[in-house]
C-alpha cells in the first residue's frame, strides 16, 4: 500500500510541476479570462492586444491605452507581450492554437501575408471607407499592404529610407554637403570621393547595412517587380552596390558580416561619411547625443533614385496592425487599432516612433524629439513611397532568395547577372503559384 | 517475498508469453507500482515526443498552412523534396557536416583522453580546460570564433598571411563556411567525449598492457591490440549519440551563419524550421523532418548491425 502511496504522490508531484510550468507565460490572459466570465452580461468588453516587447513599445502602448480607455469607457485593453526575436512565431502559434487575442501589430510583413492569406485576420475595408477622413493621413500605405487588393492591416509606424551625413568630415574635406537630389551615380562618385587613408585611420565614404534591400531597392524605386520578367533594374542595384564595396568606398560585406558591424556604432566612430538607412535613424543619433557619444555635427537627407526615378521616391517599411477573424470583441479591436492609426494616436505614436500619419499636427509632435534641427522632417515625411516587399504570395522564400544570391556576388563568388539569373530561376521553381 | 516474485517475473517474461499471462504481469502489484512510477515521465513523453512524432507522420502527407482544415496531398509532398534545390543542398552540407565533424570528434576525443590519462603534468588543469568548451554557450563561442575568423583583422589570418597572400575568408566564403563550422563543432564536442573516453581508458587494467609488454609490443601496438578493442564499446557509444546530435544540429548555425554565404551551411534542421515557422508549410516540413528520421534510424541501424564486428565484449 505504501508504494501506492508513493507512487501517487510522485505523479501528483510531477503534475504540479508540468502544469506550473505550462501557465507561466500567460498570467495576464488568465487573469483577463476570469474577469471576462464573471461579468458576461456587462456592456464592458476587455480586448487583448499583442505586440513585441521593447521598451519604446511598451510606454508608447501604455499612453495609447490610457488615452483610449478614457474615451471608452467601456473597453479596456489588456497588453499580451512577447520577446522580439520570437514574436512572429509566438502570434503565428497564439492564432494558430485558436488563442482568444483580439488584435496585434505585426512586426514583419511576410507574417502579415501568411496570416492573412490564410484567412486569420479580419479585412478592413469596410471600416476604413466609412470612416474615409480619420484615415486620409495614412492612406498612402494602403495600396503596399492590400492582398489581392484587400487590405487586412492599419498602417501606424512607417520608415522610409535617407541618406545621414557626417558634416565635419565634409567641412575638412571642403566637400559641398550632399544636397537634396542625389542619383546613384552622383552618391557613388560622392562615397568615393570622402573616402581616404589606410587601414586603422581609414575614412569611408559610405556605409550601408547587410540587408538586401541596400541593392534591389534601386529597382523597387523604378516600380520593378521580381516576379516581373524585366529584372534589369535589380541588376544595376547589384552593380551599383558591388561598385561602392570594390572600389574601397564601403566596407565589403564579408567585413561587416565577420566584425557584426552595425551602421550605428559605424557613424559614431566619426570615420564614416554617409550611412544609408531607414529613418528610425534620427532617434537613435539623439538618444546617442544624450548619453554623449555623438561628438559631430551631422545632416541628412532623401534616400539617392535612380536615373529616371524621380527624387524623393524611397523604399518604405510600414508597420501594421490587424485584428482576428476569432476576435471575441471584433468590433471594438477594430476601434482600437483605428485609434492608433487615427491623428490622436498618431500624435502619441509620434512620440516613441515614426508614425505614418503625415498629418501636420503629427509631424509637430515627431519634431519636439529632436533637440536641433539636423533632422530634416521632410525627408522623412514626404516620400514618394514604394514599398521595400512585395506583399504577395512566397514574400518569405523571396526574402531569403534574394539574401542568398545577392551575398553571394557581394562577396565576389558570383556575378552579378549570375545572382540575378539564380534568382529568377529559383523564383520560378520555389514560390509556388 | 519481493525477490522470489520477481524471480518468478523474469522467468515467465518470454516472448512467446500468451497476451492472457501478459496480462496479468500487468496487474502483479510489483507491476502496478512500476507503471505508476513511470507514468509520469510516459506522460510528459507522449504528450511532448509520441504524439507530437506521429503527428509529423500524419502531416507529411497533407497540406496545411497551420490554420485552415488540412488537405490530403498524397505523396507529393515527397516527390517535391527530391526536386527541391534547397532540400538537396540542406541534405549534402548536413551530411558532410556530420561525417566529417564526427569523424574528427571521435579521433581528437580519443587522442586527448589518451593524452591527459598518462603521465602529463597539470593533468587535472588540461582535463577541466579540453571540458570547458562543451559547457560554453554556443552565443558567446560564435563571438569569439567570428573573432578569431575575421578575415582582415581576425588573429588567425594575420598569422596565416605570413605563409600565404590570400588566407581563406573561413565563415565569409562559402568554399570554406562549411569547413569552419565543422572546426567549431570538433572544438566544442571534443572536449565532452574525451570525458567518455577517459572513463573507458581507466576501466582498462593495467595487467593487458604489462602482458602487452612482456610480449614486447610497442606503444602503437599497445594501443591497436588492447587500447582499441578495449574502448571499442564507448567508441561505439560516441560514434552513435555523436552522429544523431550533429544530424540535428540548428544552434551553430543559426547564430553563426545563418545558413550562408549563400547556401554553403543551409542544414536540414534548419530548412524545416524556415520552411515551417516561416513560410507556413507545415506539410512539406514534416515530410523533410520525416526523411531526416528515416535516414539517421538507417545510420543507427547499420551502426548496431556493424556492432557485432568491431565491438568486442
Amino acid at each position: 500500500m505504501s508504494n501506492w502511496y508513493k507512487a501517487a504522490a510522485g505523479f501528483a508531484l510531477a503534475a504540479v510541476a508540468l502544469t506550473g510550468c505550462g501557465s507561466d507565460g500567460n498570467d495576464n490572459a488568465a487573469g483577463s479570462a476570469g474577469k471576462n466570465g464573471a461579468e458576461p452580461s456587462a456592456e464592458q468588453a476587455t480586448i487583448k492586444f499583442m505586440f513585441w516587447s521593447d521598451s519604446a513599445s511598451q510606454s508608447m502602448y501604455e499612453e495609447l491605452k490610457a488615452k483610449f480607455e478614457e474615451q471608452n469607457p467601456n473597453i479596456k485593453v489588456d497588453f499580451l507581450t512577447n520577446d522580439s526575436n520570437t514574436y512572429n512565431e509566438k502570434l503565428t502559434v497564439t492564432l494558430t492554437g485558436g488563442g482568444d487575442v483580439d488584435a496585434f501589430a505585426f512586426k514583419d510583413m511576410p507574417t502579415y501575408y501568411k496570416l492573412a492569406s490564410t484567412g486569420r485576420i479580419v479585412a478592413l475595408d469596410d471600416e476604413v471607407s466609412a470612416n474615409a477622413d480619420a484615415f486620409q493621413a495614412v492612406s498612402q500605405y494602403f495600396d503596399n499592404v492590400k492582398i489581392d487588393g484587400k487590405l487586412y492591416g492599419l498602417p501606424f509606424r512607417n520608415d522610409g529610407w535617407a541618406v545621414y551625413y557626417n558634416k565635419d568630415l565634409f567641412d575638412a574635406a571642403g566637400v559641398p554637403y550632399p544636397d537634396d537630389d542625389l542619383t546613384w551615380d552622383e552618391y557613388i562618385e560622392l562615397a568615393q570621393k570622402m573616402t581616404k587613408g589606410e587601414g586603422q585611420d581609414k575614412i569611408w565614404g559610405s556605409f550601408m547595412p547587410n540587408w538586401a534591400q541596400t541593392w534591389y531597392g534601386e529597382g523597387m524605386q523604378q516600380g520593378a517587380s521580381w516576379y516581373g520578367d524585366d529584372l534589369q533594374p535589380f541588376l544595376e542595384g547589384l552593380e551599383h552596390r558591388k561598385a561602392l564595396t570594390d572600389s574601397g568606398a564601403q566596407a565589403s560585406l564579408a567585413e561587416n558580416t565577420a566584425t557584426n558591424a552595425h551602421y550605428r556604432t559605424a557613424f559614431l566612430t566619426g570615420k564614416v561619411a554617409m550611412v544609408f538607412t531607414g529613418t528610425w535613424f534620427p532617434g537613435m543619433l539623439e538618444q546617442d547625443k544624450k548619453d554623449g557619444k555623438l561628438n559631430f555635427e551631422w545632416g541628412m537627407t532623401y534616400s539617392p533614385h535612380p536615373e529616371g526615378a524621380a527624387n524623393k521616391t524611397s523604399m518604405t517599411a510600414v508597420v501594421v496592425s490587424g485584428v482576428n477573424k476569432n476576435a471575441k470583441h471584433q468590433a471594438e479591436a477594430i476601434k482600437w487599432i483605428s485609434f492608433i492609426s487615427g491623428e490622436e494616436g498618431q500624435k502619441i505614436v509620434a512620440k516613441y516612433q515614426t508614425p505614418a500619419s503625415n498629418a501636420d499636427a503629427v509631424r509637430e509632435v515627431f519634431k519636439k524629439n529632436f533637440t536641433n534641427d539636423s533632422v530634416n522632417l521632410d525627408a522623412i515625411f514626404h516620400l514618394i513611397p514604394v514599398p521595400e516587399r512585395e506583399v504577395r504570395a512566397g514574400i518569405s522564400q523571396m526574402d531569403i532568395i534574394l539574401d542568398e544570391e545577392g551575398s553571394r556576388a557581394l562577396l565576389g563568388e558570383i556575378s552579378p547577372q549570375q545572382a540575378i539569373d539564380n534568382i529568377k530561376s529559383r523564383r520560378d521553381k520555389e514560390i509556388a503559384q | 517475498m519481493s525477490a522470489k516474485t520477481l524471480q518468478a517475473t523474469a522467468t515467465r517474461a518470454d516472448p512467446a508469453a500468451k497476451p492472457k499471462r501478459a496480462f496479468q504481469r500487468f496487474l502483479t502489484p510489483e507491476a502496478r507500482t512500476a507503471y505508476l512510477f513511470i507514468l509520469p515521465n510516459l506522460i510528459g513523453f507522449a504528450v511532448f515526443i509520441a504524439i507530437p512524432g506521429l503527428m509529423a507522420f500524419v502531416l507529411g502527407f497533407m497540406n496545411w498552412d497551420g490554420y485552415n482544415p488540412m488537405q490530403w496531398n498524397g505523396i507529393r509532398n515527397y516527390t517535391r523534396l527530391f526536386q527541391d534545390s534547397n532540400f538537396r543542398i540542406s541534405l549534402s552540407n548536413t551530411l558532410v557536416y556530420t561525417f566529417a565533424s564526427c569523424a574528427l570528434v571521435v579521433v581528437a576525443a580519443m587522442l586527448l583522453a589518451i593524452l591527459v590519462n598518462g603521465k602529463l603534468k597539470g593533468k587535472a588543469f588540461f582535463r577541466a580546460a579540453l571540458f570547458f568548451p562543451h559547457i560554453t554557450s554556443f552565443v558567446a563561442i560564435a563571438v569569439v570564433w567570428q573573432a578569431i575568423m575575421n578575415p582582415t583583422q581576425g588573429p588567425l589570418n594575420m598569422f596565416l598571411k605570413t605563409f600565404t597572400d590570400h588566407p581563406p575568408g573561413w565563415l565569409t566564403s562559402s568554399d570554406w563556411a562549411l569547413f569552419s563550422l565543422i572546426l567549431i563543432t570538433v572544438w566544442k564536442m571534443a572536449g565532452y567525449y574525451m570525458l567518455l573516453f577517459l572513463a573507458g581508458l581507466q576501466g582498462i587494467s593495467s595487467e593487458y598492457y604489462e602482458a602487452a609488454r612482456i610480449d614486447g609490443a610497442g606503444v602503437f601496438r599497445q594501443f591497436r591490440s588492447v587500447t582499441l578493442p578495449m574502448l571499442s564499446p564507448v567508441t561505439f557509444f560516441v560514434i552513435i549519440t555523436c552522429i544523431i546530435s550533429l544530424f540535428k544540429s540548428f544552434d551553430l548555425v543559426y547564430i553563426m551563419t545563418g545558413g550562408g554565404p549563400g547556401r554553403s551551411t543551409k542544414m536540414l534542421v534548419y530548412d524545416i524550421y524556415a520552411m515551417s515557422f516561416r513560410n507556413g508549410e507545415f506539410g512539406y516540413a514534416s515530410a523533410e523532418a520525416i526523411v531526416l528520421f528515416l535516414i539517421v534510424l538507417l545510420i543507427t541501424y547499420l551502426q548496431f548491425k556493424g556492432e557485432k564486428r568491431w565491438v568486442h565484449y
